[in-house]
């Protein structure tokens, strides 16, 4: 309940700056239309690239859009301010994870700007509808969906180990860049990964960044290969992933120094 | 009072490694390559332990240490070495049970919401804890009364006054109803009389409710108002911790005259009787002895045109500028 009441205070703050909210969700959606736009110039006149068609590109663009608003809680900044500002204090000695609270915020402005997102999302599949093809069966949407909560939780044990590594490094914005690149690279949101190199595939196979996006919309396309060996796949990096944040955070409070009164 | 002890601190160390850097552009290339550390003992080998339902002061200057233990106190930070045992736990061990009889107000560091109303935040801290509603509601009624915070309750907290926004705050830290409560510089920035209404708070609070209370503080008064004990460091060692009667009886040894006489009186004269602290035409101060200040005024009385004269105790502020800020 409590991280709920945070959840609902956050968006009654969030209320409070509406012009925010519409340009964060412009600058959203600037890359998937580029990206969308690139992908049918190299179309050209050929039905297909990679096994993706131009449904396919508008889908998978679509769906990562959806996704980034659903998934992907970019929260790292602020655990690394609370951390370097000394923020951390007043929550550090409650019942209260300062981790899960930075979290809960995130995705409180996240879900308003998803909220007014949706409409502009409709309008866009409502103009493509005629290349937009999502055909699943039951199981198939049941996975997709797991899949994608998968990749959430995912995503958001990333964000927190990147978050506090602001324990050693005090800024850590430079490790946050470098892990949204991986993500657009390796993730797969700049491209689907299937029609990256070989090399960047085989690389991919082995990082986080590919179980968060690119495993939950392939399934939503149809194009997972194997669904329950990659939702396998997702629980095994979730744990590992978990594993390496509980030890960075056990070390990181040994050193944290709780700056200012 | 209850003697049982429920912050017991022992040998405490804390060390900080700071990197150290001269002024200038190539100090600071150097840095890059080859980077300097020193360490900082900003607490350094203290000891003492609290009971059940005391106020204590915790005096020092800046950079003496006090919130660096408020910290440890707390969980916040760990210590380098010693232990600390606060009602039977280990703070850094961050145990729900022991966070829930706890408290921390930090004059510097705010948990209400910026742009929301106090309430919002109260509410949320319902859920933190776990207070059941009769508990919040009885709580709620009682701390808002007392600090006298209803008409503002309903505006946003970046539009409150400091002293609006530190009685929310407190409120905030005891809905909960904590054993213990944690104060850093409460009345940093405070009016006159918004300090002397949290201090009037805090000691009802302690009376009625039994909270054990440890509170740091630049502001002599603050200290001299709530608390009877006061434990004092400085350069991160402990200077002093006892009684403040105890402290006066043993470095207080001078009491002032404070004259006025009935006609101009020149201040070398007045040089027999004690230490002249201040003279201006027809009013003096002067310093003697704690001792024989009895005799001293009547020497005053017999050999000048004395009118009035008031003999004070040296104030709290001035013993520890005197022998504890070096």
């Amino acid at each position: 309940m409590k991280y709920w009441r945070t959840f609902l205070l956050t968006i009654q703050t969030e209320l409070q700056y509406r012009a925010n909210l519409v340009l964060w969700i412009i600058e959203g959606a600037i890359a998937p239309v580029v990206m969308v736009l690139a992908w049918f110039v190299v179309l050209g006149n050929r039905s297909e690239v990679g096994g993706y068609t131009r449904g396919d590109f508008i889908t998978y663009y679509l769906a990562v859009t959806f996704g980034w608003y659903v998934v992907a809680g970019t929260f790292s900044q602020m655990i690394g301010r609370a951390i370097k500002m000394g923020e951390m204090n007043i929550t550090l000695v409650k019942p209260y994870n300062v981790v899960l609270e930075k979290m809960v915020r995130e995705q409180a402005w996240k879900f308003i700007s998803l909220l007014i997102a949706l409409p502009i999302l409709a309008v866009v599949t409502y103009m493509f509808r005629s290349y937009v093809t999502v055909s699943l069966s039951g199981v198939q949407i049941f996975m997709t969906m797991v899949s994608f909560a998968l990749g959430a939780i995912l995503f958001a044990i990333i964000e927190a180990t990147i978050g506090i590594l602001a324990f050693w490094f005090v800024e850590i914005w430079p490790i946050a860049d470098t892990s949204m690149a991986c993500m657009n690279v390796f993730g797969g949101m700049l491209a689907p990964l299937t029609l990256m190199p070989i090399f960047f595939q085989r690389v991919a196979a082995y990082l986080p960044f590919k179980y968060v996006f690119f495993v939950p919309v392939s399934m939503l396309l149809g194009k997972g290969d194997n669904a329950s060996f990659e939702l396998g796949l997702q629980v095994i990096f979730i744990v590992v992933c978990f594993g390496i944040y509980s030890l960075i955070w056990r070390a990181g409070l040994k050193r944290y120094e709780g700056i200012g009164g | 009072m209850a003697e049982k002890t429920v912050i017991s601190v022992n040998h405490l160390q804390k060390y900080f490694t700071v990197p150290e850097k001269t002024a200038g552009f190539s100090a600071s290339l150097r840095s890059l390559v080859h980077r300097k550390y020193k360490t900082v003992k900003a607490v350094d080998d203290v000891t003492f332990s609290i009971r059940e339902g005391e106020i204590v002061g915790f005096l020092g200057p800046n950079g003496a240490g006090k919130t660096t233990t408020l910290k440890m106190l707390t969980g916040i930070l760990y210590p380098t070495n010693g232990t600390v045992d606060v009602l039977g736990h280990i703070p850094q061990k961050h145990e729900k049970v022991f966070q829930k009889q706890i408290s921390l107000v930090m004059g510097q560091k705010n948990q209400l919401w910026w742009d929301l109303p106090a309430t919002d935040a109260f509410l949320l801290n319902k859920e933190i804890y776990g207070i059941s509603d009769a508990t919040y509601n009885k709580a709620f009624a009682e701390l808002t009364e007392l600090l006298g915070v209803a008409p503002v309750l309903a505006t946003p907290v970046r539009k409150l006054s400091l002293g609006q926004r530190m009685k929310c705050e407190l409120i905030a830290a005891l809905l909960h109803e904590p054993k213990i409560l944690f104060l850093d510089e409460p009345t940093i920035g405070l009016d006159v009389a918004t300090q002397k209404r949290v201090r009037e708070f805090l000691i009802k609070i302690n009376r009625e409710r039994g909270t054990t209370i440890m509170l740091t503080s630049h502001y002599m008064e603050d200290v001299e108002a709530v608390s009877s004990r006061v434990i004092m460091i400085n350069h991160g060692h402990k200077l002093y911790d006892g009684t403040i009667a105890k402290l006066m009886a043993t470095y207080a040894k001078d009491k002032y005259l404070m004259v006025e006489f009935s006609k101009p009186v020149q201040s070398t004269r007045l040089a027999e009787v004690g230490e002249v602290v201040s003279s201006r035409e027809t009013r003096a101060t002067i310093a003697v002895p704690r001792k024989d200040h009895a005799k001293r005024a009547a020497l005053l009385l017999t050999r000048f045109p004395v009118e009035n004269l008031d003999i004070k105790e040296m104030k709290l502020e001035d013993v520890i500028l005197e022998h504890f800020s070096k």
